[in-house]
């Protein structure tokens, strides 16, 4: 217990110690610091410092003397879950990129998306070696289904900003996710929270058989449940769903209805959590809630309201409608607007990417090259895009955290941000006003209350 | 109560797996209707359903247009008028085509009608979600003795499969027409005798069976299929082909009967099997392929259901190919001059000036024309159709993943390993296939490469897991290191005329004499002692073992497993398509189908004509349609087109030069 508590005194002194470093900095102003032992704290800021330093650079690929140059690949056309990826992102890009020009760009240059390239879902490989083989691409955004371009990307020094769903940026130390890679074996406490927070004691896991990803998803959600809150009963289990559930799932809510499961995680894409939902409504069992891990689309919401009324998503960055001190967040609402894009979850991945990069080329200062700005992001110990997501060690979460060893390559904090779906639109369920995140401490071994957390003053 | 409590359940479940079986009713109806009025497999009834899905989701759900109004568009009007138009400008053509002809010509449609309607209307502009049903509010819902729930979307599906069943059934059984239509599928030549316009009556035929495809299409949207896209619907027309099977394809109660029977078994199975069984892990997400494998091999009579034979077809013989022994040898030798000299022209600016990008597409373009001599093998060579490709390409690149990760083996080794272990699998898979042979065999293999998807790929055994990295090293060869992409070019060449002379010398050796025999016909080759088993085996085996090995030199060369961009099933459907369009005869059609696969896309599409990626598919889908006319392929058609041209260029010379030696005398 009393190494519990100091594990956790000592992720609140690491918070603690995170907030003082940033405490300097201020919101109009990039700054990079460098503590004692080497390590860097950055912030992007607007126009300041020696944002507006210009030096000439000559075999620096995408770069000139008026522009630095960055492509998008990812899936447009055969995009089997029939959402909108690839524009959305790259709108995402495009915005942030828009914003900063507007303050006069960096170093002299403005930030231009230049090509949007679809990889047709299967041809990512293909088109990240284009992209590498043309010389004429500083930066590289990608938001693929299959990102089977990301040893291309890498082998390539390309210092690339990708969509955090996948696990190939793990040991690529060119490919910053939006989402750090996470460990595949470790349990978390986030649901079993969940579920305790909403008093229910009868809990369902379930998750396609086809995706590898889905599959260790839904069984270590089990695992949670078992370890963190064993008096929660796991009393239906599936992890042999088709991919997009194409016969339904009226025998397994049957299942689930006769074992008296009152809340069900999920680890499907939206468009199976519509079917689930429908069939809950079906067979009367409305009242069960849904946890939701990619459902956060405000369209597709509004869409099935009523059956997805009262269930829980889980967003990976600060969501839209929780609004908290941060200039970035600010502007990517100021901007989306002035563009008239919509919000949508994949414009904000796009606009974290876009952050990533250009904290990157500011820690790497006016006379940055492609691993200048890799090797200046690796230096970052706390990232977290102006608070909206959590704060990514960059120098060391870029490898695969195990449950033997959770905390070298991983999280200081395991936190969770959740929306409500109330009347068709999401509304902030985890944390409180202005601390939108709830954390523990990682590895947390038995559940705690988590504390309401935001990172807005953070790297 | 413990009586009533089980009963209770099997009801339940029973109830539970109507909707999902009227799904399938309703697509293996639709499906048998397109074979019984055509003769052809249409693999195309999922793309036709796709379209008019699209079209009523495009105007009812995006443009907000009224029910009635966007039902009436999309199914009423663009469905028949795309049936009667494939009629017209596609299908006519097929009568008297073989059966690998129509499936492939089908199957281009399948790939290529999706791409058009895109291209045409935009329609990934945006997210393609929330689609409604043609019935207002279709998720309020009934229950059934007060009990088991039951929607309005799913009535109305329920009530068009059985009602769709019936008059189908009726028109069929009762009526002059429904006679027509199976009179002009079995000779069209026969029912003009009559004084019957077969024209008109073939195009009614593909009018209705298209408009069931978009009817079923569009219902499907309400039920089944969440997203618009059409990969789903192909699934799902796999799937019902199990139930279609049920009736051979001809009978529409036992097509009705087969879907509902199959959603009942896809309910009852979770009902009554905990889902982490052995059998609940593997037979849940694979039972519809497993029960069309189990149709095709075991049921009886399946493989004497022959395709019907037109008494009067040589009144329209098959479209004359041009034949090699046309034109004289040395003049063929002569017309190969041009390519061998690109081919050596496009090799040395690789090796000297291609940068990364190019150095990557030609050499996959190498290692798919290896895969692609297994369609060589086994459809050039022996006139069958095998659409499990890419399970086998898998199996290699699997066998190479998990020898080099476990073992620190060579990769190379490991490839050959990786062969011959597909070969093996494929003779294994070959022995209760094969006799199937022809539409019967691709359905098979089909089931095979969904059910090898579906289950084989998770096993930790198999292929890599998520804690894995799916990373392959680059070979080794003694003081050889292939590390380099260059050096890995060269090494694929060498591979490429290695597997080249393996297939030249199977076919001018005694299987490629069997297989020919066994070709021309089957019967009169066992009537003189051939085995077709035996010899059917060894070319299924030896394709098997080159797309292993393909798969492996792939992944090898990617360094990376990357299961999802090269092996889905449907791609193997595509590449079947490219090789048998452009020459599945000849070993440098397998070339030029890897060169047209990898490099044409990029040069000429995107690099030229600056055209989106859905214009490859559209384009490929399309020449496809003119295998039909060109069953020799397109390339090999041009190319024998110029060698004729060339031979009585010459014969025009040496018929000049005796002339005039001739007029010296006199």
């Amino acid at each position: 217990m009393v190494a519990k508590k100091f594990k956790l005194l000592s992720a609140f002194a690491a918070v603690a110690l995170i907030v003082g470093a940033c405490g300097n900095s201020g919101d109009d102003e990039g700054t990079t610091e460098t503590t004692a032992g080497g390590e860097t704290t950055t912030t992007a800021g607007g126009s300041g410092g020696d944002r507006d330093t210009f030096v000439s650079l000559t075999g620096v690929p995408g770069v000139s003397d008026t522009e630095i140059v960055a492509k998008a690949i990812g899936v447009l056309s055969s995009n089997p879950l029939g959402t909108n990826i690839l524009n959305a992102y790259a709108d995402g890009v495009k915005a942030y990129f828009e914003w900063r020009n507007d303050e006069g760009g960096i170093y002299g240059r403005k930030l231009v998306l230049d090509e949007v390239i679809d990889d047709a879902l299967a041809k990512n490989k293909d088109k990240a070696t284009e992209v590498c083989a043309g010389g004429k691409t500083f930066a590289t955004f990608v938001a693929p289904l299959l990102f089977s371009g990301a040893t291309t990307l890498q082998e390539c020094g390309m210092p690339t900003f990708s969509w955090g769903i996948h696990r190939e940026p793990a040991d690529n130390d060119y490919i910053f996710p939006s989402v750090a890679v996470t460990c595949q074996d470790c349990t978390s406490p986030i649901n079993p929270w969940i579920a305790s927070k909403l008093g229910v004691t009868k809990v369902a896991s379930i998750g396609y058989g086809v995706s590898e990803n889905s599959k260790v998803c839904a069984q270590l959600g089990k695992k949670s449940f078992e370890q963190y809150t064993p008096d929660i009963e796991v009393a239906y289990f599936d992890d042999t769903l088709a991919f997009g559930l194409p016969t339904g799932i009226a025998p397994q809510v049957s299942k689930m209805k006769e074992a008296g499961v009152e809340l069900i995680t999920t680890c499907i894409d939206l468009n199976g959590m519509k079917k689930l939902g429908e069939e809950l409504q079906k067979q009367g069992m409305d009242d069960v809630i849904m946890v939701h891990p990619n459902t956060y689309n405000q369209d597709f919401i509004k869409a099935n309201a009523a059956i997805f009324e009262g269930d829980l998503v889980g967003v990976s960055f600060v969501p839209f409608e929780a609004k908290i001190e941060s200039e970035t967040q600010a502007k990517f609402l100021e901007y989306t607007e002035k563009l008239g894009l919509k919000s949508e979850e994949l414009t904000m991945v796009g606009w974290i990417n876009a952050d990533t990069f250009f904290t990157g080329l500011l820690a790497a200062g006016p006379e940055f090259s492609q691993v200048g700005v890799k090797d200046a992001l690796r230096a970052i110990t706390e990232y977290s895009a102006g608070g909206l997501i959590v704060p990514i060690n960059l120098s060391t979460q870029w490898k695969l955290p195990t449950s033997a060893d959770p905390t070298t390559h991983g999280y200081k904090q395991t936190c969770t941000n959740t929306v409500q779906i109330v009347g068709g639109v999401f509304e902030q369920w985890s944390g409180e006003a202005g601390k939108p995140f709830n954390c523990w401490p990682n590895p947390t071994d038995a559940l705690e209350d988590p504390v309401a957390t935001s990172f807005s003053d953070a790297g | 109560m413990l009586a009533i409590g089980a009963v209770d359940e099997f009801v339940q479940a029973v109830i539970q797996g109507l909707p999902v079986g009227s799904v399938y009713a309703l697509i293996a109806i639709g499906f048998t209707l397109t074979y019984k009025t055509s003769g052809i497999l249409n693999l195309a009834f999922g793309a036709q359903a796709y379209v008019s899905a699209a079209t009523y989701f495009e105007l009812h759900v995006r443009r907000e247009w009224p029910i009635w109004v966007s039902l009436l568009i999309s199914v009423g009007i663009l469905a028949p008028l795309i049936g009667v138009l494939l009629n017209q400008f596609v299908f006519k053509n097929l009568r008297t085509a073989s059966p690998v002809a129509r499936l492939v010509v089908t199957a281009g449609l399948m790939v290529a009608l999706p791409e058009i309607f895109k291209i045409v209307t935009d329609f990934e502009r945006e997210s393609v979600f929330g689609a409604v049903g043609i019935v207002p509010d279709g998720k309020i819902f009934y229950r059934i003795f007060d009990r088991y729930p039951i929607t309005r979307d799913e009535i109305v599906q329920f009530t068009v499969a059985i009602l769709g069943a019936l008059i189908l059934f009726a028109l069929f059984r009762f009526t002059r027409l429904g006679l027509h239509m199976r009179g002009v599928v079995e000779s069209p030549r026969m029912t003009e005798l009559r004084g019957i316009d077969a024209e008109k009556v073939s195009s009614f035929a593909w009018g209705l069976s298209s408009l069931y495809a978009g009817l079923a299409g569009v219902l499907l949207c309400s039920t089944s299929i969440t997203t618009i896209e059409p990969g789903s619907f192909f699934q799902l027309v796999i799937v019902a082909i199990a139930a279609a099977a049920l009736g051979k394809l001809v009978s529409l109660p036992l097509a009705l009967a087969g879907g509902f029977f199959l959603g009942i078994m896809n309910t009852i199975l979770p009902t009554y099997i905990t889902p982490t069984s052995i059998i609940g892990q593997n037979l849940g997400p694979s039972l519809p392929f497993v029960m069309l494998f189990a149709i095709l091999v075991f049921m009886p009579g399946i493989k004497a259901s022959k395709e019907s034979r037109d008494p009067m077809a040589a009144v329209d013989p098959p479209t004359d190919t041009i034949s090699i022994a046309q034109v004289s040898p040395w003049a063929s030798r002569i017309a190969l001059i041009p390519s061998l000299l690109m081919g050596v022209g496009i090799f040395i600016w690789v090796l000297t000036s291609a940068d990364q990008f190019w150095m990557l597409l030609f050499t996959e373009a190498v290692i798919y024309s290896i895969i692609f001599l297994a369609i060589t093998v086994f459809t050039g060579m022996g006139g069958q159709i095998s659409l499990a490709l890419t399970s086998f390409g898998a199996i290699g690149a699997f066998t190479v993943f998990q020898l080099t990760k476990n073992f620190e083996m060579s990769s190379l080794l490991a490839a050959l390993i990786g062969a011959a272990l597909g070969a093996a699998v494929g003779a294994l898979l070959a022995l209760p296939v094969l006799r199937l042979g022809h539409i019967w065999l691709a359905l098979a293999t089909l089931a095979f490469a969904f059910f090898f998807d579906a289950v084989m790929v998770k096993f930790p055994w198999v292929g890599p897991t998520s804690m894995q990295t799916a990373e392959i090293p680059r070979p080794t060869l003694g003081g050889l290191d292939f590390g380099n992409d260059k050096s890995f070019f060269l090494l694929c060449v060498v591979l490429l005329i290695i597997c080249s002379l393996f297939v030249s010398a199977l076919k001018r050796g005694t299987t490629g004499y069997m297989l020919q025999a066994l070709r021309g016909s089957e019967v009169a080759s066992q009537s003189v002692g051939i085995n077709p088993t035996r010899w059917r085996i060894v070319a299924f085996a030896a394709s098997s073992g080159l797309a292993a090995f393909g798969g492996a030199l792939l992944v090898i060369g990617q360094e990376s497993v990357n299961y999802g961009s090269n092996f889905a099933p449907l791609t193997g459907l595509f590449w079947l398509v490219l090789v048998i369009t452009l020459a599945s005869r000849r070993v440098s059609g397998a070339i030029q189908g890897g060169v047209v696969f990898r490099v044409f896309p990029d040069l000429i599409l995107i690099r030229l004509l600056h055209l989106a990626p859905q214009w490859q598919f559209a384009l490929f889908g399309l020449g496809a349609i003119n295998f039909s006319k060109h069953p020799e392929g397109l390339l090999e058609y041009s190319e024998q087109k110029s060698v004729r041209r060339f031979d009585r260029l010459i014969s025009r010379f040496n018929a000049r030069k005796q002339a005039s030696k001739t007029e010296v005398p006199s």
